[in-house]
């Protein structure tokens, strides 16, 4: 069994567009994993797919399922919460969704960057790696600081995953089904 | 099997080296005693998760020490609320006894109630062992500290004593 956590940004920043990911990043994310998540799940039952948002805080929207409808629904009610970014939290509780899960796991993170909020990513890093957690990690190009890329080199080096850079959608159609069939970095 | 919630303050006003060492004396007697799990949190303004319950613990003090001190004030109210998340996650018919071992300063006080916190935990069957470890003398605790019946400070000569009393 494999399960994956998508742990999904929805700061304030994540109103924006930027290149064909429109009307906003957001909404081109949700669009991606629909599409990404019914194509896994339709070539392998034995997945089982989370979600979890964050912006200033983080929380689960989607307990680990293998039903598209429910992934799709939850999808679809996804939006912008508020201000600030904390992926550290994300992971967090993207770990935590999957603490009596058995088989492997992963978590995506999918973010914009601006990471000012809650637990350094890095400190979460750890608590994914103990519990033997794979984390990705798609970054949308455009805002991202030094700051945010030595978080997210430390976390994906860390937790044995890959991070990719996307400007457009096609970028993160391919990442997100890539990062989404196989396990980590060999 | 008894499960045990091990939760470390990080913080400039606790006494991080001696934490270190406390944690690697309980960690090398703990893994000589049978039937238990133990989980790891660390703490300051946040609590983060480092280790879920298991048997796999050996090196929560090499983790203590790779964490950076952690900023802000600390709150132990939420290190306590994350340890009872974990062992009610965790909870299998294995269970036998439920524990947690706060390990604060008491310096900064906090925002969240620590009080509603240990009966948060009690409710949930848990026996909370507080220890004490701060960097210098402060008072604002004393009124929540003393309803704590099972505090103790934290002093090289006397880990001994309170790992026995945590293993009762």
């Amino acid at each position: 069994m494999l399960n994956i956590v998508y742990v999904i940004d929805t700061s304030l920043s994540m109103r924006r567009g930027v290149s064909d990911l429109v009307p906003t990043k957001l909404e081109a994310v949700k669009e991606t994993l629909t599409i990404v998540t019914s194509k896994i799940l339709s070539n392998n039952k034995k997945i089982k797919i989370g979600g979890v948002v964050f912006y200033g805080y983080a929380y689960p929207i989607l307990p680990l399922t293998n039903d598209n409808v429910k992934i799709i629904k939850t999808l679809s009610r996804l939006r912008i919460l508020g201000e600030g970014s904390a992926p550290g939290d994300g992971l967090i509780e993207a770990v935590k969704l999957m603490r009596r899960s058995s088989g492997e796991k992963k978590a995506i993170i999918i973010t914009d960057g601006g990471f000012n909020k809650g637990i350094p990513l890095n400190i979460a890093a750890l608590y994914a790696w103990n519990s033997r957690v794979i984390v990705d990690i798609v970054a949308i190009s455009g805002r991202l600081k030094d700051v945010d890329h030595y978080y997210m080199d430390k976390t994906t080096r860390m937790c044995n995953g890959k991070k990719i850079l996307v400007n457009k959608k096609s970028e993160l159609i391919k990442a997100l089904l890539e990062l989404s069939s196989h396990l980590g970095n060999p | 099997m008894i499960d045990l919630v091990i939760a470390a303050e990080k913080s400039k006003y606790s006494r991080n080296e001696l934490i270190h060492y406390f944690l690697n004396q309980l960690v090398d007697t703990l893994y000589k005693t049978p039937f238990i799990r133990v989980g790891f949190i660390v703490y300051c303004k946040y609590a983060v998760p480092l280790i879920d319950l298991s048997t796999e613990y050996r090196n929560l003090g090499k983790i203590y020490a790779h964490i950076p001190v952690l900023r802000g004030v600390p709150e132990p109210a939420k290190a306590i609320y994350e340890a009872v998340e974990m062992l009610l996650d965790l909870e299998d018919q294995l269970t036998l006894k439920k524990k947690i071992v706060l390990i604060a300063s008491f310096i900064k006080e906090p925002s969240i109630s620590l009080e509603d916190a240990l009966e948060y935990a009690s409710m949930n069957d848990t026996r909370v062992l507080i220890i004490r470890a701060p960097q210098k003398k402060t008072h604002w605790i004393l009124a929540e500290y003393e309803k704590a019946p099972e505090g103790v400070h934290l002093r090289k000569n006397n880990i001994p004593d309170i790992i026995n009393e945590l293993l009762k």
